[in-house]
């Protein structure tokens, strides 16, 4: 029996759509694919005309994805957006070299100027060295907050107005999940958010919000675009990894599942009386923090003076441990932002 | 790009296995029982397990009791609520010798039997615990939720008739209701005609769940209690947690999680037992020799896969294991939210009795197309003709023309009134109307939709009088 | 050569008791040692369960070569997890409690 596209009721259809679970053939499969970004950056007026924005570019299939799509629905809608493609080289020998060549072919394939900005240049370490360092117990966080603030410098050095990251639906309820389970109330309450840009001067934005990890590949896929599908070989702690699994059960009892998380996190509201952290900048970088030093010039520091726990765990606390961070040796160039000198006097 | 966002995650915290078998409390007496990488002996660990419960209940003392009180202890039978029973028995005799708040104590059980169409019921069971301390019992069956009792005004005769014509192309969440008298079927018979019509064991839980809540509350008011006592433990507490999360119940989470609230107005809430894991329970109680009630679950001997709470149990109490520290992190994360200001009080689901948000229907269909523009033009009339309809059509007298629209043009009887279901129920309940065919539900159900209809239509005869917010935006 | 054997009372309870008709408590004779010459251990005695008492679903029952996490066990009324879970050994006259405190089976 051939199946029917139960969209247009006309064409065959060759998938079951992983969020609906609705026989969609290719056409109206990537309509409604493309559409549903569009509501979304249109739903939370995400660009505004002439808006510079950056694409956090890996290689992977999420922001090639995210590339592709955003260009057409730039030309298609004419959001009269300029885009940009932003790169972090974490120096990650095997993963990141091989997919650093697929954002170039990207660069050419999509006519799009491309920037990339690597640990070594901006910390004086890469990833392999920091593993050799560290093991792969912690790593993440290193990866992790150097990857939060490279890509907010090399936005600088574009002048771009914006940020775009890849992730998507998955991305986004795996942190509403972890975020509640670590007790993380700060993130928990700001993760569902599409765009940031309260506590920090560029924007930075997630138009894969509602997408599924599943049809950004199976629109990769269909679309035959070049991305680079290995994992990180330094992958993700095992906690994360039970997270991830549950996860992907839950999507397999009822498909919105991930949507209802992400909803669910946009209702969470914090009791009156609940400290957060308040936001303010490093006193070494200039770059946003809620302490007096922020993570990365942390985890710098600790690596530096070999002392690779320092910024695992309470900073404060392990501060207290190891000593303080003596004054005036800013090991990362000063976090610029191109309306001021600082970014302080704006946030 | 990796997911990973930029905070450390320490869980160093893994389990580790205890060296010095020494009771950290007493610190003379062998250890015997390990609770997260504490160890104690047997009279230290009651001490301390009494004294978490001493110190949830003067908590509520202190906040929202008012002076001769009557309350409801909602007895399932299962280990938390035994053990919550004889620990509120303890003080609750210990005040009247104070003569203090509480003046009358009920026992609720609701037997679940007719679910899983047992015979024997298990409210003899029950009431022969309940025999041992000082209170009246009251023991209801599930299916007593669709006696006419059970509704506000307590004589509602009138259940909702809800179907979904799976053959059109529905939008996402569009269902059929009328209002019909309350006579065609006996309880039991509705009740298992329900579960039977729901073909998702996620939904049915969830329906099942509500029901009893709804079944505890109203009976708690009848018996004019002002406070209901609910045995979730930490453990149980943190599987909601994560669970109402996944089911997109996160705005009314708080209700259903938090140590004490006054949602239900009349009936406050309070959860004595939240800051307790189960093994601490199971210990306690097979130390007291305490007999528990084996009620079965619908994923009873269903493997992990079969709902979203059982793979949540499942997840969390693994994680638990190898991570002692998870339940208590997430139960403290929970217990930190809160109801939102913004949500109004009448916006209360018909079906779940929570609140919600209006906004949800719209953004559902912007972020998951069904359908493409050139389809809604192409096909059938049927697809949009419904819509006009529900647009339209006023909740008792129906007046759509549309002919391809069967459900609009019948001749609507007093008995069969067409009602308009869709605004009167929570994202979640939505979603888990999508898992049904045709279901009655209870009068409660049907008598809140009406008066959430008619504040509806009271409100469009105003509208354009009212300032709102949402306009402003627009 | 066959193995001395010792005799344990087995309790099954929290609903548990399904797994094994109903059958809340049951005294059985095993082996004193199941892996020779290494005396019975509880993770045999799981096992042996598993394989000789268990009626339905065993991976309600255990997960890999542990008991399944939510499930109790108390070794004369201690908790195992003090007694060193899997490496306890086997004693004649041992009461062994295995309770579930799972809520949805």
């Amino acid at each position: 029996m051939v199946r029917t596209c139960v969209i247009c009721n006309k064409e065959r259809a060759i998938i079951k759509r992983p969020k609906t679970r609705q026989q969609a053939c290719r056409e109206c499969f990537y309509y409604v694919f493309e559409t549903e970004i569009h509501n979304t950056i249109i739903d939370s007026k995400l660009f505004n005309k002439g808006d510079k924005v950056a694409i956090a570019a890996s290689g992977g299939k999420d922001s090639t994805v995210l590339a592709y799509v955003l260009k057409l629905l730039n030309e298609r809608y004419q959001y009269g957006i300029e885009l940009f493609l932003l790169s972090i080289d974490e120096g990650i020998t095997g993963y990141r070299d091989d997919s650093l060549e697929t954002v170039k072919r990207n660069q050419q394939q999509y006519d799009l100027p491309l920037k990339i900005v690597s640990y070594s240049e901006l910390y004086g370490w890469n990833m392999d060295q920091i593993v050799k360092e560290v093991g792969l117990k912690n790593n993440c966080t290193f990866c992790g907050v150097f990857r939060r603030q490279a890509l907010d410098r090399g936005a600088v050095m574009l002048e771009v107005d914006h940020i775009v990251t890849g992730h998507n639906a998955d991305d986004i309820a795996e942190t509403v999940l972890m975020n509640i389970m670590r007790g993380d109330i700060a993130r928990l309450s700001r993760c569902t958010e599409i765009c940031t840009n309260g506590d920090e001067c560029i924007r930075r934005s997630k138009p894969f919000k509602y997408t599924y990890e599943k049809e950004i590949v199976m629109y990769a896929y269909f679309k035959k675009l070049d991305y680079f599908s290995t994992e990180c070989i330094y992958s993700p702690n095992s906690y994360r990894g039970h997270v991830r699994t549950f996860l992907k059960d839950l999507e397999g009892i009822r498909s919105i599942a991930i949507i209802d998380i992400i909803h669910s996190g946009e209702a969470f509201e914090l009791k009156k009386g609940v400290k957060l952290p308040i936001q303010g900048v490093c006193k070494r970088c200039g770059y946003i923090s809620s302490n007096e030093f922020c993570k990365a010039c942390v985890l710098l520091e600790g690596l530096n003076r070999g002392l690779p726990k320092l910024g695992i765990g309470k900073t404060n606390k392990m501060l207290k441990k190891y000593g303080n961070m003596p004054e005036g040796m800013a090991t990362i160039p000063k976090f610029m932002n191109k309306n001021s000198d600082s970014v302080s006097e704006q946030c | 790009m990796c997911s990973i966002e930029d905070s450390p995650i320490i869980f160093d915290e893994v389990k580790i296995k205890p060296e010095v078998k020494i009771c950290i409390k007493c610190k003379t007496s062998t250890a015997t029982i390990l609770i997260r990488h504490s160890t104690y002996c047997k009279p230290c660990f009651q001490h301390v397990f009494v004294g978490k419960f001493r110190k949830n209940m003067e908590k509520y003392k202190t906040s929202n009791s008012k002076i001769d009180e009557k309350v409801m202890i909602g007895l399932s039978g299962g280990p938390s609520s035994r053990a919550m029973l004889h620990l509120l028995s303890e003080i609750f005799s210990h005040e009247l010798s104070k003569k203090q708040s509480f003046t009358e104590v009920w026992v609720c059980h609701i037997d679940e039997n007719s679910i899983f169409n047992l015979k024997d019921s298990t409210i003899n069971q029950v009431e022969q615990i309940v025999q041992k301390y000082n209170s009246l019992f009251i023991g209801l069956r599930i299916e007593d939720i669709y006696s006419d009792e059970f509704t506000s005004n307590m004589e509602f005769g009138q259940v909702l008739k809800i179907s979904i014509d799976k053959s059109k192309q529905q939008e996402f969440n569009e269902f059929n209701a009328t209002i019909r008298q309350n006579k065609e079927l006996s309880n039991k018979e509705k009740l298992q005609s329900l579960l039977e019509c729901i073909s998702n064991l996620t939904s049915k839980e969830d329906f099942v769940w509500y029901l009893k809540l709804s079944l505890l509350i109203q009976t708690a008011r009848k018996k004019g209690c002002t406070r209901l006592f609910l045995g979730d433990c930490s453990t149980r507490l943190a599987t909601k947690i994560i669970s109402l999360t996944s089911k997109g119940r996160g705005s009314s989470l708080p209700i259903e999680i938090l140590g004490e609230n006054n949602y239900f107005g009349d009936v406050i809430i309070s959860r004595p037992m939240k800051d307790m894991i189960s093994k601490e329970i199971g210990l306690y109680n097979h130390y007291l020799g305490f007999e528990t009630v084996f009620i079965p679950s619908l994923t009873s001997l269903q493997p992990s896969k079969s709902s979203i709470e059982r793979l949540t149990e499942d997840f969390i109490v693994g994680l638990e294991r190898d991570y002692p520290s998870t339940v208590s992190t997430i139960a403290r994360t929970g217990s930190k939210l809160t109801i939102s200001n913004s949500i109004d009080d009448e916006n209360r689901c018909a079906l779940c009795l929570m609140p919600y948000r209006n906004e949800n229907k719209f953004f559902q269909n912007r972020i998951t197309l069904t359908k493409i523009p050139s389809s809604i033009s192409t096909t059938n009339d049927c697809n949009t003709a419904t819509n006009n309809c529900n647009d339209h059509c006023n909740p008792v007298t129906v007046s759509c023309s549309q002919s391809c629209c069967s459900d609009c043009i019948k001749p609507t009887k007093l008995d069969h009134q067409n009602i308009e279901i869709n605004n009167t129920l929570c994202h979640a309940c939505r979603v888990n109307m999508r898992d049904i065919n045709e279901i009655f539900l209870p009068p409660y159900v049907a008598e809140e939709a009406k008066r959430q209809n008619r504040r509806l239509d009271l409100r469009k005869n105003i509208e354009e009088f009212l300032i709102d917010d949402i306009d402003d935006d627009q | 050569m066959t193995q001395p054997l010792i005799k344990v009372n087995l309790f099954f309870s929290g609903g548990l008791e399904i797994l094994f008709d109903n059958i809340k408590q049951k005294t059985v004779e095993i082996s004193s040692s199941i892996n020779p010459p290494n005396q019975t251990k509880m993770e045999d005695l799981i096992k042996w369960i598993r394989e000789n008492l268990i009626k339905t679903k065993p991976e309600l029952f255990m997960t890999g070569n542990t008991i399944r996490p939510g499930i109790l066990i108390l070794i004369n009324d201690v908790d195992w997890e003090v007694e060193g879970e899997l490496e306890y050994t086997i004693k004649d006259g041992d009461n062994i409690h295995f309770l579930s405190t799972l809520h949805g089976g």
